[in-house]
């Protein structure tokens, strides 16, 4: 289809103008867009308090990975901004296969092991009882399957780039996998077992993993065992030169901590010991209100002590789709946050004291904070690397892995419509053709997030910590 | 509703007909040396709308019953000021969002807070606040139907409804001429200023019938130009546009074509449109309507356009009309869109490139008002 009535009559008035047509440089417009999608994305936090924003900028600039994570919203925009590097995808030819539930931002980070009740029925490791699972869902929305497989595969690249050595091929060879994985999953053949992952990064994890979990590690970390015997949380005095640590609640914060405790699922006989605010955790949502909660299960001495996390869930950035999918098959806010997890999941009780809150317009979600539910991080990855310890094979491997994962969530969770995905993604998965687009993709994709990375960087040095945007505040 | 009729039964019959006849803000009446009647008025508009469609494909959840037009109008007209508040009805959270305003309600949503003064022996008039887009509003007054759908400029997001600023307009003699200017904040009326980077926009329209014996408005032609910027970074927001305009007695025709540097914080968009429109006019026996729009917002970039096309019909209801069109309406129509490759939300999704929606629509569009004593002073 070719119809342009505008392209040869327009050519004489552009070059007429005004300013926008003085040759303002690609770069400075691509800055001013990143900025301007930053500022947007952000603006909640803009009005609650500059100071965290400021450090959520300072952390994505710091780390290119650390920039993904933080800018899933401007990934969203930039798949939907008309320009001559945009590439077409030669999926989604179906309007189901453009409402699957996402996982929303399923980057390697976001991949962890938890540690379900016992009973839970599906719980698969190679250790006993830890399952391998997405450990952050707060992106969760209707959407184009291939956008979790698109992000994914930037996550990988993203990882990629703090590897020595590491370049096209060797993405290649993991994006290859993650798509090998995915099609296995959703097609039903090849050994799906993600969660019996014998790379060594995923067994890398597990080692740490279990042995943190059986020293109670971030309980030990994070609490002190006073002389009558009780555990209390370890308040630092401030917060450190990253903006992170354990402080102490404001009456404000105390009061809403009571009121989210008060209707929190916890177990028979659970007593509530202690709170604390925790700041400098995570990076999309950095500045979002986190609590950490300690509490026992009613017995003497500290052997039943658990700790918990709420934290404050927003609205997640809006994915390319054909048409709003939200609100979708969730009620609330708090209905997306506890039941999108449950229907992604491989079991709906994976985190036991997985649950969502509201309080008047917040929302929060509680999870198990134990060293059971530990994640990938990027720079222990980088440090087996160099190391010699993990190696391109590995790399693939645990890209098979998430593929498989990503495969089998959206394979559990119904569409926006409440259709079961099945038919149209084994349909759309017939055809070839999903690795190639995915590699060209994610070499663009990665090409650009190293570019806003750079833009992110400057713009901070001119416009200062919040982007300029200090004046918004209401 | 009620209020809305007795006012309109009251209007017609006091001083206030000549005082609130219709008026396209930014278009002042030409100079007339007979003084308006020095009474104050209240005038009333309502405009609602409530819509049953069906969309191919469809996807997610129904979205079939909509509130496709809820708006307010409160003006008070006296001879020289005038002032007016315009409310629309949002859904709070926007269109895939759950933080809104208790729950995700439906909440009224200031689009215009006006001052206006008008120097009737001059032509001329100007206005300050939350003041009307004069081109979005000249559009939507040729087009007559924002319920059924938004004029091109507004629906693309190229412009916005309103904004804070001011205008100042001047009409010639007879009508010949109306030259505007303005300017405004260059957000919109949701966004509070971002820079310090004001719009400044001219709109000229020309009558030429005002020289011949015939209605001068029968034949518009209109060119608006506008610099401006948008954003924390001063992103180019500069459009020009043309407009030409035959209103007959049974039929309205318009043709607009719209390019735009800039668009929404993305100085490389280049936003391109042409609209082609005709609808009943006041003679009509039905209300009816065909319009294609074509747009890109990327002009100079290959398969990035989309194709809308609209037609509807629906009987010519008894009953009090406004601006030449019937007061309610009961209608069908059919909309169409087809959009190439890189115009879909998702570039290249096959599911995304067409799509069709049959609906009927209820339309009510009610304004009346009556005289009010002026405080003594």
């Amino acid at each position: 289809m070719r119809f342009s009535p505008i392209r040869d009559l327009s050519a004489p008035l552009l070059c007429a103008a005004l300013t926008a047509c003085s040759g303002a440089d690609a770069d400075a417009g691509r800055q001013a867009w990143l900025v301007e999608q930053l500022v947007q994305d952000n603006l909640v936090w803009t009005s609650r308090d500059p100071s965290l924003l400021a450090a959520k900028y300072r952390k994505m600039a710091a780390d290119p990975y650390d920039f993904m994570r933080g800018s899933l919203g401007v990934f969203f925009a930039d798949l939907q901004r008309t320009s001559d590097r945009r590439a077409t995808t030669a999926f989604i030819s179906e309007a189901e296969s453009g409402a699957v539930l996402l996982v929303g931002d399923p980057h390697p980070e976001n991949v962890g092991t938890f540690l379900p009740d016992g009973d839970a029925p599906t719980a698969r490791s190679a250790l006993s009882g830890l399952v391998l699972d997405f450990n952050d869902l707060d992106g969760a929305v209707f959407g184009p399957w291939i956008l979790d497989l698109r992000r994914a595969a930037l996550g990988f690249g993203a990882l990629t780039l703090g590897l020595e050595g590491c370049e096209a091929d060797c993405r290649a060879e993991a994006i290859t996998a993650l798509a090998e994985g995915y099609t296995a999953a959703v097609l039903g053949v090849g050994d799906l077992s993600a969660a019996y992952a014998t790379d060594r990064v995923t067994l890398e994890l597990l080692d740490d993993t279990v042995e943190d979990g059986l020293a109670r590690k971030r309980l030990d970390d994070l609490t002190t065992l006073g002389d009558d015997g009780q555990r209390r949380l370890a308040l630092d005095e401030a917060l450190d030169e990253d903006g992170a640590g354990l402080l102490a609640l404001s009456d404000e914060e105390h009061a809403q901590l009571q009121r989210l405790v008060s209707t929190l699922r916890l177990p028979a006989g659970a007593r509530v010991l202690d709170g604390a605010r925790r700041y400098g955790s995570g990076v999309a949502s950095s500045p979002a209100v986190r609590y950490v909660v300690l509490y026992d299960l009613g017995d003497d001495g500290d052997l039943d002590d658990e700790l918990l996390q709420l934290r404050e869930v927003a609205d997640p950035p809006v994915p390319p789709s054909l048409r709003p999918t939200l609100p979708g098959l969730f009620d609330s806010q708090a209905d997306r946050a506890e039941h999108a997890p449950r229907l992604l999941w491989s079991s709906p009780r994976l985190d036991p004291r997985l649950d969502a809150l509201s309080d008047g317009v917040m929302t929060f979600k509680a999870l198990s904070y134990s060293s059971w539910f530990s994640g990938f991080d990027h720079e222990d990855i980088a440090k087996d690397w160099e190391k010699g310890k993990i190696g391109p094979a590995d790399l693939a491997a645990l890209a098979r892995s998430v593929g498989v994962l990503l495969g089998e969530a959206h394979l559990r969770a119904p569409t926006a419509s409440g259709e079961d995905p099945g038919p149209t993604l084994r349909a759309e998965l017939n055809q070839p053709g999903l690795a190639e687009e995915l590699i060209a993709d994610a070499e663009a994709d990665l090409l650009q997030l190293q570019a806003d990375h750079g833009h992110l960087q400057d713009a901070l040095r001119e416009l200062g910590p919040c982007l300029g945007a200090d004046e918004l505040r209401p | 509703m009620i209020l809305a009729v007795l006012l309109s039964a009251a209007a017609w019959s006091s001083p206030c007909e000549a005082l609130l006849r219709p008026r396209t803000p930014g278009v002042p009446a030409a100079p007339s040396p007979s003084p308006l009647p020095d009474t104050l008025c209240l005038q009333v508009d309502l405009d609602v709308a409530g819509r049953a469609s069906l969309t191919t494909p469809a996807v997610g959840v129904s979205r079939e019953l909509l509130l496709s037009r809820g708006q307010g109008e409160l003006e008070l007209r006296a001879p020289v000021a005038s002032a007016r508040v315009n409310l629309d009805a949002v859904r709070s959270g926007g269109p895939a969002g759950y933080v809104g305003v208790a729950g995700e309600s439906v909440v009224p949503r200031v689009q215009v807070a006006e001052a206006r003064l008008d120097l009737n022996r001059l032509g001329l008039a100007a206005a300050a606040g939350m003041v009307d887009d004069l081109w979005v509003i000249g559009a939507q007054d040729t087009w007559a139907l924002p319920a059924v759908a938004l004029t091109m400029g507004q629906e693309q997001g190229w412009l916005e409804r309103s904004d804070l600023g001011l205008w100042a307009a001047w009409t010639a003699p007879r009508s010949a001429l109306t030259a505007s200017v303005s300017t405004l904040s260059g957000e919109g009326l949701a966004r509070r200023e971002r820079n310090n980077g004001q719009n400044l926009m001219g709109v000229l329209t020309l009558r030429p019938l005002a020289l011949s014996s015939a209605p001068a408005e029968r034949l518009e032609l209109s060119v608006m130009a506008r610099e401006g910027s948008r954003g924390v970074s001063y992103t180019p927001d500069h459009r020009v546009a043309a407009r030409a305009t035959v209103s007959l007695p049974l039929v309205v025709t318009s043709a607009e074509l719209m390019l735009g540097w800039g668009l929404d914080a993305d100085r490389k968009a280049l936003p391109a449109g042409l609209s082609l429109s005709a609808r009943g006019g006041p003679a009509s026996p039905v209300v009816a309507w065909a319009r294609v729009d074509w747009t890109t917002n990327q002009h100079d970039l290959d398969e990035a356009a989309a194709l809308i096309w609209r037609v509807g019909v629906g009987p010519r209801l008894p009953g009090p009309e406004v601006m030449g069109l019937p007061a309610v309406q009961l209608v069908v129509g059919v909309e169409g869109r087809h959009a190439q490759p890189q115009a879909t939300a998702l570039a290249g999704a096959d599911a995304a490139t067409t799509s069709t929606t049959v609906f009927f629509q209820l339309n009510a569009r009610l304004r009346g008002g009556l005289p009010l004593t002026p405080e003594a002073p």
